[in-house]
């Protein structure tokens, strides 16, 4: 039994190491990046969300569902572009201006969000 | 050749006129004489047209009424035509024979087309059509031909392929059978003009021995069926050739030729003057001579038989509408293109007749395609083949119908009755809304032993006894062989507006298999309909009011959940929100970074308030606007932002180079 508990605590102990390592390491990620990965962060939950909705209340109307499930899958996608070409470490896009980048995002979400709003009803 | 023919010619035609009304083609002879006589228009000229000239005046004379070429009119056109400067060969052969055909007594003219023809003549006939033009045209002005000109004449001849019998043409099929015909034709005329030196001879010899080649492959390729004007010209010049070219040495079949004869008649209904000549030109040579063997037609007695009479019978006669010799007669009964052939075996019946019994218990009823070939009876050679459409009919029953009335909702039965053929209903049915009337009836052919017949058509119809007016349904076949006809008030609101009332109700079972169609009057049907209180429109009144409102169905709305569990999500929809503005604030998000004045803080303010607008655009699209209303407002937004953005980015990107290493 003792064993046992002293095992499960080393398993503890690693897992907080991880975690706290993690999060010392992602402190020198710059804020920029920081900054869309909260997005990347909000646009999951909005999406689990109304996950969970359909999941428990069910998906009518299904149109509305549907274009708010994607609508969030779709930022995300979009943000998550958008986080690999402004990485400094990412070599793919190193010659890739920031203010292209961000003007890519921006037409792209005019575009997903107008399809979005047309199909919502 | 004209003038010694024409006679001939007449003579023949009148046999053939005569023997063609015999044979039950008068119709079609009589429309190719009335055709004769509407293209000779008014002044019997032709339309002016010389060829047209010659055509109508030789068909005149095919049908036996030479009298009535008008020589006043026609022969001016043939003397004008060789009074030009240069005179072609085919119009001194259409002029010279023109000249002859209408007996021209004053002729002027005659030398040019003699002149034609021999320079014609002078060298190598190009083409067997050209020899044979020439060769005609200086018979028809009564002139001979020197031998270095016949010669000349059947060079051509030379030239034929001895595979196929045919001379070469320019291209294949209808051309090469045309020079064919004028290589027979121009052989004839020479015979009969002067002594052929010893190769024309052979060439001649040679070519007449290809006829049966001839004939079969122009039979295999289907040239014949395929016949058009030209393929018409075609036949009826190679037929004419034969009759002119053939002695009793001859091999032709019989059933190839009566296979042109078939083809011919079928032209009978000719759309021009050259058609019209072409038709009777070919008829005459095909019955005139006796050289070629007379083609023998097949035709069905009657083209309806009744199954339970299931006899076929096939008459066989000459074109000169005699009997034909014995034949033995063989046949096959098909029905629709997937059809299984039925062997059919005829037996003489004397004068020409023959009949073949119908398998009755493994025919069925409907139109069949029957195929007969002929052949002879001492050596079996083929003599006529046809393919006729026949209809097997028989009588068809209804023993009985069951009519109920049923209620919908509940389902149950509200009145029924059942009648037996040609029984009535003693009393009105009530067919009232939220009912539905049905009509169940099981169709027999040759009721003893009944078969179930599944016909083309089957009906009920309702016909309104005050207006007139007709609802028609029809009925389904189910497995067992019966049929079943629904109609519901609001399928009759559908056919012809809430009109109520008293209909008469009709049975009604059709098919090309069926003798009589078979309609029963099974009584009276009495509709109300949930609006009828009202009395009943008249039928002006039911066209001229306004139709029934649509409806639209739409899916019903899903149960929506209570009003706490909705507040619930929409808190927990705005909780990555609320995450999210904690977060950035707690990262250090401000708008430090903005130009603190001057055209760069008016470019970005102006950047961000044209995302802004573009998102209420949207919030606004969502609510009240169409997406055509939004597309133009979207796209000057869309300008605006692109300008300023592409001004204060292009100036972030000037400021701040090294802004992707931070």
């Amino acid at each position: 039994m003792k064993a046992i508990s002293s095992q499960i605590k080393g398993v503890e102990d690693n897992a907080k190491l991880i975690v706290k390592s993690f999060f010392s390491e992602y402190d020198k990620t710059p804020i920029r990046l920081k900054i869309i990965d909260a997005f990347i962060v909000y646009a999951l939950l909005t999406c689990a969300t109304q996950f969970l909705y359909c999941f428990v209340v069910g998906s009518f109307p299904f149109n509305s569902f549907l274009s708010g499930f994607f609508c969030s899958l779709g930022f995300f996608t979009l943000m998550v572009s958008l986080r690999m070409q402004v990485d400094p470490q990412s070599t793919e896009f190193k010659s890739l201006l920031l203010e292209r980048a961000y003007a890519d995002v921006l037409l792209c979400g005019f575009l997903l969000f107008l399809i979005v709003w047309n199909f919502m009803g | 050749m004209g003038a010694r023919q024409s006679s001939g010619f007449l003579t023949l035609t009148l046999i053939t006129f005569t023997v063609l009304i015999q044979s039950s083609c008068a119709a079609d002879w009589a429309q190719v004489a009335k055709s004769v006589s509407l293209e000779a228009g008014a002044t019997g000229n032709f339309g002016s047209s010389l060829s047209d000239a010659y055509y109508g005046s030789g068909a005149l004379t095919l049908l036996g009424a030479k009298g009535d070429i008008k020589s006043e009119a026609v022969c001016p056109m043939a003397e004008k035509e060789l009074g030009k400067a240069s005179v072609n060969l085919e119009a001194a052969y259409f002029a010279s024979h023109v000249l002859t055909q209408a007996s021209c007594a004053k002729v002027s003219g005659k030398e040019a087309a003699e002149a034609v023809a021999r320079q014609a003549l002078g060298k190598e006939a190009p083409h067997a059509c050209t020899g044979y033009m020439a060769l005609s045209t200086l018979a028809a002005l009564g002139k001979s031909p020197s031998a270095g000109e016949i010669k000349n004449a059947l060079v051509p001849l030379s030239k034929h392929k001895a595979g196929k019998g045919r001379l070469k043409a320019g291209s294949k099929g209808v051309p090469s059978l045309k020079a064919t015909a004028c290589g027979y034709l121009a052989g004839a005329e020479a015979n009969s003009m002067g002594s052929l030196d010893s190769d024309s001879a052979a060439a001649v010899e040679a070519l007449v021995a290809g006829i049966p080649q001839v004939l079969e492959s122009a039979s295999r390729s289907s040239l014949w069926s395929d016949a058009d004007e030209d393929a018409l010209e075609a036949m009826s010049m190679l037929i004419k050739g034969m009759d002119e070219t053939c002695s009793s040495e001859c091999s032709i079949s019989q059933h190839q030729l009566g296979e042109v004869g078939r083809e011919l008649i079928r032209a009978g209904d000719v759309s021009s003057i050259k058609d019209a000549y072409h038709v009777l030109q070919g008829m005459a040579a095909l019955t005139g001579s006796g050289k070629l063997p007379l083609p023998v037609r097949l035709q069905l007695t009657s083209a309806t038989v009744r199954l339970k009479e299931g006899v076929l019978s096939i008459e066989a006669a000459d074109l000169k509408g005699n009997t034909a010799p014995a034949l033995q007669l063989k046949g096959s009964l098909t029905k629709g293109k997937k059809g299984t052939p039925q062997e059919l075996s005829f037996s003489a019946k004397g004068q020409g007749r023959y009949e073949a019994a119908v398998p009755k218990t493994e025919t069925a009823l409907g139109t069949h395609q029957l195929t007969v070939t002929a052949t002879s009876k001492e050596d079996g050679a083929k003599i006529a083949s046809e393919t006729f459409n026949v209809a097997l009919v028989g009588a068809v029953e209804v023993p009985s119908a069951v009519l109920a009335v049923k209620r919908l909702d509940p389902a149950s039965t509200k009145q029924k009755e059942e009648l037996e053929y040609p029984q009535q209903l003693q009393k009105p049915l009530a067919l009232q809304p939220g009912t539905q009337l049905k009509v169940v009836f099981t169709p027999v052919w040759d009721p003893v032993p009944a078969k179930a017949f599944t016909p083309q058509q089957a009906f009920l119809s309702l016909k309104s006894t005050a207006s007139g007016r007709l609802v028609v349904v029809a009925a389904k076949a189910g497995k067992d062989g019966a049929y079943t006809a629904s109609l519901t008030p609001e399928a009759i609101a559908t056919q012809i507006g809430s009109e109520g009332g008293d209909f008469n109700a009709t049975l009604s079972v059709a098919d090309d298999g069926i003798e009589k169609g078979l309609v029963w009057h099974v009584g009276i049907v009495t509709v109300t309909h949930a609006s009828s209180a009202s009395p009943a429109a008249s039928a002006s009144q039911l066209l001229n009011m306004p139709k029934p409102e649509i409806h639209h169905i739409f899916q019903a709305p899903g149960k929506r959940p209570p009003a706490a569990v909705s507040l619930v999500f929409t808190v927990l929809s705005l909780a990555p929100l609320g995450y999210l503005l904690i977060h950035l604030s707690r990262l250090g998000v401000n708008i430090k970074g903005l130009p603190s004045g001057g055209p760069a803080l008016l470019t970005t303010v102006a950047f961000h308030g044209g995302i802004a607008a573009i998102l209420v655009l949207y919030f606004i699209f969502w609510v009240r606007l169409t997406l055509i209303d939004t597309l133009l407002p979207l796209l000057l937004l869309s300008i605006f932002t692109f300008y300023f953005g592409f001004l204060a980015l292009r100036r972030s990107a000037k400021v701040e180079p090294g802004l992707k290493q931070e």
